[in-house]
């Protein structure tokens, strides 16, 4: 069924007679396992093309969001770290074979006539690979990243007269930034690949039709070639084994060691050493090498005569002999650049500053500061948040341990002003046992681990420099766009120790005005702002009513009004000894007006004893004066007593007791 | 030089052993670029499909207090809940609209406002005393049942309680 499928296709397109009269290309004798390298590159290059788009399928190119898209295949997505794993080591992977395919071509002499134009075409793809990978490392927006593509754009910028125009023309801009990421974005995954896709298809064409080199034989006679093998199958097989070979090693890599993510991209962090793909290594060691002006000679100058000479290099070379020991020169020469060249890496290799590597238990405390979240207040060389000091500044090293330990349990012991939360009981002691000596290790080559992702992302506004001082500002603005991510507690884990600056400088004494007109300020930081007042207040809360109940506050209480109020300043309205209310007539109405009003009032001023110091008694009747007044009454029942002042002996105490008997007395 | 490659090409031998040779090595060809295609596929299908792996998040979402409902009139209430969409969290914001039964006080409907058709949001019509879709003329009752239209199916009810006075509805969350 299948074959009928085929055979009508090719009835109709001819396209499956032209694919197999393709593939069956006559091979000369020696035709072999050396020349697999360029269908190896054509592999990784499909390879790169398919991992490529479908890491695109996540990846989104601005700064904002390319790290952590590049975060979210890595640890949410299906095979994620393996597809990018895939696609970072078949990069690697990729260059190495065009490499290995242009040696090969070139120890073979494949490269003479009549075959320059192809060695041209190669140099191109060469140069279009070494491209895809400058552009392709700088999307993860990780350190690496950034750092490359600043390095790389300013060797560009070494250019005398043009090199400024030619580095802002490269990252859309002065610095490297959005405008650079997008653009380097649309090089990578769609200008870049098609003229690879189109100059190799050129190339191989150019292949096919001037066929591959017979091995040894000379320049221009190339006539009786014996040919033993066809490119399909014969030669297709052994592509397709190194192809599986290569896919497995890429996996294999990509397996164990993924696709390795720096910390994002950060232009403070003066702790990172930047440094190029092993590929560029040995550019970047020769840059070392032309100090100042003579920079572009080493960045751009050298590269340039070296792809020109590599350009017409064919052109130029006209022994016939193929055989590398029948040209020795050649050969010498290009031993001796590429042994230059791999000099040139090693030296950048051993050069790179390697830190320290972390104990154990250091690394367990660096895990602890990274769980107790440090890094948001405290940066490390830049790393890290701005709040706190950069620790890679403090020389933590030569703090001894226990006082390090106790400066983490209790700050305020050190600074009474400190505002670093306290690790309290439940950060245990094994824990603080190993943060201490990873704190004790932070100096100035140290860098800021790459921070775990927990929780939602912080908004761009935190990320601001000034962020840490224009914070009290924005909660005043709005304190409900924090809550949406906050809860009100969250103040507290700073703010346990000092009170926001407002709250300095007399502010028991403006804060009711502000609790009033602003009621939203306080609960910013208080949950229940309410329940905040009646602790203080409870009966003294200032309510519309306080005015007519503010004498009746218990004593105990009342000690709180000196918090905001002077001690004369009763007198402000009670004027002279007494109050407004004991003015008009006062004395005739004062003993209906302590009924009505209740005792409380008078003891504001006056003393128990007060009412007792004229009437003798205690007044106004307790209830069970009734039952008492005999006694108390027997003695006073004479004319002139306290109790004949309010009551006249024969009205009043007629109601109760037959008035003879008060007169007998 | 065309003419010249065809004559070599009948120069490369083609013996009965060597045409088993190459129709071997074609089959081992094959083999090896089917395994290629295997460890290389499964990764890449799984890459595509992981969002249909997600675990589905089912949540409670505040609507508001349930003194707003109005008896046998629908009431639209928009609630918001932050969803983690792909890499990022954001707010999402979506309408329903509450229905209280106007014979008993405990018979709530809470209604999605989404078409049962193609998906557009319907709208609460005074007028004619219904749920009109905007797009194909789905018309629901207040209960959410079609009255007519396209719509092939009544107006998902989503599952609800009242805890404080609040009543808070079942979101699907992917």
């Amino acid at each position: 069924m299948i074959r009928r499928i085929l055979a009508w296709i090719d009835e109709e397109t001819e396209i499956i007679s032209m694919i197999k009269a393709f593939m069956e290309e006559p091979l000369a004798k020696g035709v072999g396992w050396p020349h697999v390298f360029g269908s190896a590159a054509l592999f990784l290059f499909m390879m790169q093309a398919i991992t490529g788009v479908f890491l695109m399928i996540y990846y989104s190119p601005s700064p904002d969001h390319a790290y952590e898209t590049v975060q979210y295949i890595n640890r949410q997505v299906l095979f994620g770290r393996l597809v990018r794993g895939l696609h970072h080591w078949g990069a690697s992977a990729m260059f190495l074979m065009v490499i290995l395919h242009m040696l090969q071509t070139y120890f073979w002499g494949a490269y003479k006539k009549p075959r320059q134009i192809i060695w041209v075409l190669g140099v191109g793809l060469l140069l279009l690979t070494l491209g895809l990978s400058f552009t392709g490392y700088l999307l993860p927006w990780d350190q690496k990243a950034y750092w490359a593509t600043v390095v790389g754009t300013n060797i560009a910028g070494t250019v005398p007269v043009i090199g400024g125009v030619i580095r802002d023309f490269i990252r859309g801009g002065e610095g490297v930034g959005a405008l650079t990421l997008t653009r380097f974005f649309a090089v990578h995954v769609y200008f870049l690949p098609v003229l690879v896709a189109a100059l190799a298809v050129f190339h191989l064409f150019q292949v096919r039709r001037k066929e591959i080199t017979p091995p040894g034989k000379r320049a221009g006679e190339e006539t009786d070639v014996e040919y033993t093998s066809l490119f399909y199958p014969h030669q297709a097989f052994k592509d397709a084994v190194v192809a599986l070979f290569l896919l497995a090693v890429c996996l294999g890599l990509a397996w164990y060691y993924g696709a390795p993510t720096e910390a994002v991209a950060n232009s403070a962090d003066t702790a990172y050493v930047p440094r190029p793909e092993w590929y560029f290594l040995w550019l970047f060691e020769l840059l070392k090498y032309f100090p100042g002006k003579w920079e572009f000679v080493g960045g751009v100058l050298l590269p340039l005569v070296g792809v020109i000479a590599l350009l017409i290099y064919p052109y130029l070379d006209n022994n016939p002999e193929r055989r590398p020991d029948r040209r020795p020169f050649a050969t010498s020469v290009a031993i001796l650049v590429l042994l230059g060249i791999s000099a040139l890496g090693v030296m950048a290799i051993v050069s790179t500053p390697k830190p320290r590597p972390l104990s154990a238990e250091e690394a367990k405390g660096q895990k602890v500061f990274l769980d107790l979240r440090c890094n948001a207040c405290h940066g490390i060389n830049g790393g890290g948040g701005t709040a706190g000091t950069d620790l890679a500044q403090a020389k933590l090293g030569e703090r001894d341990p226990a006082q390090l330990e106790r400066l983490l349990r209790k700050p305020t012991e050190f600074n009474p002003r400190s505002i670093m939360p306290a690790l309290g009981p439940e950060v245990n002691g094994a824990d603080i046992a190993a943060l201490v000596p990873y704190l004790r290790t932070l100096d100035t080559n140290s860098r800021m681990p790459i921070e775990a992702l927990v929780g939602p992302r912080k908004p761009a506004s935190h990320l601001e420099e000034n962020w840490f001082i224009n914070h009290k500002f924005e909660v005043l603005k709005d304190p409900a766009y924090c809550s949406t991510c906050h809860k009100s507690s969250f103040c507290q884990s700073c703010h346990q120790n000092r009170r926001p600056d407002s709250h300095l400088h007399d502010w028991l004494k403006n804060h009711a005005g502000v609790a009033a007109s602003r009621p939203e300020y306080c609960q910013v930081c208080h949950p229940a702002p309410q329940t905040l007042c009646v602790n203080c207040h409870d009966v003294m809360l200032h309510t519309p009513d306080w005015l007519t109940r503010h004498r009746s506050v218990p004593a105990e209480p009342r000690k709180l009004c000196s918090q905001c109020h002077p001690t004369d300043f009763c007198s402000n309205c009670h004027t002279g000894a007494k109050p407004q209310s004991h003015r008009d007539n006062w004395l005739p109405r004062h003993g209906k007006e302590a009924v009505k009003e209740g005792k409380e009032g008078c003891l504001l001023c006056h003393q128990q004893q007060f009412c007792a110091d004229c009437h003798g008694v205690e007044m106004p009747h307790p209830a069970d004066f009734l039952e008492q007044h005999p006694k108390a009454t027997e003695a006073s029942l004479a004319p002139g007593s306290p109790c004949f002042r309010c009551h006249k002996p024969a009205e009043f105490c007629g109601q109760c007791h037959e008035i003879p008997s008060v007169e007998k007395k | 030089m065309e003419k010249g490659k065809h004559e070599r090409h009948h120069e490369v031998p083609a013996t009965p052993e060597e045409m088993t040779r190459r129709r071997f090595l074609s089959y081992l060809t094959g083999l090896l670029a089917g395994i290629i295609a295997l460890i290389a596929g499964i990764p890449l299908a799984g890459f595509v499909i992981s969002p249909l792996l997600q675990k589905k998040r089912e949540i409670w979402v505040k609507l508001g207090p349930a003194s707003a409902l109005i008896p046998g009139e629908p009431v639209k209430f928009i609630y918001s809940y932050q969803r983690i969409d792909g890499w990022f969290e954001k707010t999402v914001h979506n309408t329903v609209y509450g229905v209280e039964s106007a014979k008993a006080a405990d018979e709530i409907v809470v209604l999605s406002n989404i078409c049962t058709h193609l998906g557009c949001g319907v709208r609460w019509d005074d007028g004619r005393r219904a749920f009109l879709c905007p797009c194909h003329n789905g018309v629901f009752d207040m209960e959410g049942k079609v009255v007519s239209g396209p719509p092939p199916k009544p107006l998902p009810r989503l599952r609800w309680k009242i805890a404080k006075g609040q009543i808070l509805v079942r979101v699907e969350e992917v």
